[in-house]
């Protein structure tokens, strides 16, 4: 190429602005994560916190005295609690980046479009009627019943948003968004009736599940839900060139070399996989999912690489400071963790269609 | 060797195109003329690989389209629709970028979008955002993806434009037919479908005109542009006039 050519060359403007972004994200996610584990009824400081991870990482656990009841609080209660908020604001974020790429549109949020209400019916229906079936399934099944009933009920759900609205391979705005709609109202109503037939017990227990909670945050329940949100993350970074060149059509995609049909496939899946682990293992969450991923595409641009390294971090930060929030401003009683996000995440939302008036058309 | 056999697409009980043979081959430009609806765009849509002929083959380099999955095809051909709308707040470079394939440097990025912007006169939109261009602007930012898509693979490959001077100012117009042919001068293919009669006579080597979706006439616009074929085309009384350059169309003669 002749000097001609690299007076040409242009700078890639946004190049140099989206790595501090990211790095910014990755450091709220910290943030959050050690004031997660320092704040509650008992304060221990952030260096404490700090030294009590290293030490059970490098040295085991203290055994004696306030140590350990400081470690013990760290280590067993808050610990797999912030991992869990972690975990599932990642996957929410993402899920949403993701399903905004496939429909081409930033208001498909998984709450918001019926997938998440999806994903809970399901879930309740295997708590309620699941029990007679359960002595009949193998170990395996049984212990991750309710994470395979969720994934199924997300995967009907997507699949049937898919199919109402989106029409020759374009999505109207309109469509998706009366197609979610019905679909959540139909899920809620659906798990309405279910909670009616529940007795007064599960009653209870249902609407703050429903509600959102991290509060049954245990091991086990992180341990479910990390595999699946590590293939959504994983996928989602696999299809993240193709996603952006999905911004430009179905056609033009296809043109610019992506096997769409496949894409769109592996996307439905793994998204599924994602919020039906959320939301089994913390009800419904909303607005993450549509927050974050639009916050970075005004900051850090609409690439999808760097959009969902940055959703999986700020989701992750986002729901670890909003479960703070919940667990601390109405102490010792806990708010469920759904209502903070949609107060953070509602107004937003309006806030963005005011300001998208024209374009959404 | 692009070649399209016997085409026949059929969509709703109708024959949108009909027994369609054409040719492209290394070197030259050529362009389908005819009236709306008269299937154009489908037909460029078959060849593109992106719609499956009822009837009929298309092959590249004596392969099958069928045989070609989506990235290899790519290597091959680029595609530019009549309009693209961004999904995303992308930049004018992002989308160029586009074209590039995944394994390119950062630096042999840079080289090849800012050339290819440069070549379709955008340099200067090069950090704006898409939306904000207006429709001639994209078109062009559209026209430097596609070339920037060929020139990353070898600069030899084929290129389908569809009514690519549709929305363009003048100078663009024929800024984008000098485009084509270099693109031919250079060893690639050009298939264009276009509007303007005129413009068609003055890039292509050879004309396909098609009406109702079929094949009425084909071959160097000299030979096949007269008063007759624009009767038989449009249904319009047309006088074709002559220069040494080839025939022209004046659209006075039409009115007056």
């Amino acid at each position: 190429m002749s000097a001609g050519d690299a007076a040409l060359s242009i700078s890639w403007r946004r190049a140099g602005r989206t790595r501090p972004i990211l790095i910014g994200c990755a450091a709220l996610l910290v943030i959050a994560f050690v004031a997660s584990l320092a704040i509650g009824p008992v304060v221990i400081a952030p260096g404490k916190v700090i030294s009590i991870l290293f030490d059970a990482m490098f040295h085991g656990r203290p055994t004696a005295g306030i140590d350990m009841r400081d470690a013990v609080v760290v280590l067993d209660i808050r610990l797999p609690r912030a991992v869990l908020a972690a975990i599932v604001g990642a996957a929410l974020a993402v899920a949403g980046a993701l399903l905004q790429g496939i429909f081409r549109n930033p208001l498909a949020d998984p709450g918001l479009v019926g997938v998440s209400p999806g994903a809970a019916l399901a879930a309740v229906a295997w708590i309620v009627f699941g029990g007679a079936l359960a002595s009949h399934l193998p170990y395996f099944l049984f212990s991750h019943a309710l994470s395979f009933a969720a994934f199924a009920g997300s995967l009907i759900a997507i699949l049937l948003l898919y199919r109402l609205a989106t029409y020759e391979g374009r999505t109207s705005v309109a469509n998706l968004l009366f197609a979610g709609i019905a679909l959540g109202a139909l899920a809620s109503a659906g798990t309405g009736l279910i909670i009616f037939i529940a007795s007064d017990l599960q009653l209870r227990e249902f609407t703050f599940w429903t509600l959102g909670s991290l509060g049954a945050a245990t091991w086990p329940r992180v341990l479910l839900a990390l595999p699946f949100t590590v293939l959504l993350i994983g996928g989602s970074l696999w299809l993240a060139r193709g996603l952006d060149m999905l911004a430009l059509g179905e056609a033009e995609a296809f043109h610019s070399g992506v096997n769409v049909e496949r894409m769109k496939r592996i996307a439905i899946v793994i998204v599924a996989a994602g919020v039906g682990a959320a939301v089994a293992v913390s009800g419904i969450i909303g607005f993450v999912g549509l927050v974050v991923p639009h916050l970075l595409r005004l900051t850090a641009g609409p690439s999808h690489k760097s959009l969902i390294i940055g959703s999986a971090f700020l989701g992750a930060a986002l729901l670890t400071a909003s479960d703070i929030f919940a667990r601390t401003a109405a102490s010792p009683a806990e708010l469920p963790i759904g209502i903070v996000t949609a107060f953070i995440g509602a107004p937003f939302f309006i806030w963005l269609l005011r300001q998208n008036r024209r374009s959404f058309g | 060797m692009y070649a399209a056999r016997n085409i026949r697409v059929k969509a709703g009980g109708k024959l949108i195109v009909d027994d369609v043979s054409i040719a492209l081959a290394p070197g030259k430009v050529v362009a389908i003329v005819g009236p709306n609806g008269a299937g154009k765009s489908t037909l460029l849509k078959v060849l593109a690989g992106e719609r499956r002929p009822s009837e009929g083959e298309v092959r590249l380099d004596n392969v099958s389209l069928r045989q070609w999955d989506a990235f290899a095809l790519a290597k091959r051909r680029a595609v530019l629709p009549q309009s693209v709308a961004v999904a995303f707040p992308f930049l004018a470079e992002e989308i160029v970028a586009l074209g590039l394939p995944q394994y390119f440097s950062r630096s042999e990025g840079q080289q090849l979008v800012g050339r290819a912007l440069a070549a379709v006169d955008m340099s200067f939109a090069a950090g704006q955002t898409y939306d904000t261009l207006s429709g001639g602007e994209r078109q062009r930012v559209q026209l430097a993806r596609v070339l920037a898509q060929l020139w990353a693979n070898g600069g030899k490959g084929y290129l389908l434009l569809d009514e690519p001077t549709a929305s363009l100012d003048l100078p663009h117009q024929l800024a984008t037919l000098r485009i084509a042919r270099d693109h031919a001068k250079a060893g690639g293919g050009v298939l264009a479908v276009l509007h303007d009669l005129n413009l068609a006579v003055m890039v292509a080597d050879e004309l396909v005109a098609l009406k109702s979706g079929r094949v009425i006439a084909a071959g160097a616009p000299a030979d096949i542009v007269t008063d007759t074929l624009i009767r038989a085309l449009y249904d319009v009384e047309a006088k074709v006039c002559g220069v040494p350059e080839g025939p022209f169309l004046l659209p006075q003669t039409i009115i007056r």
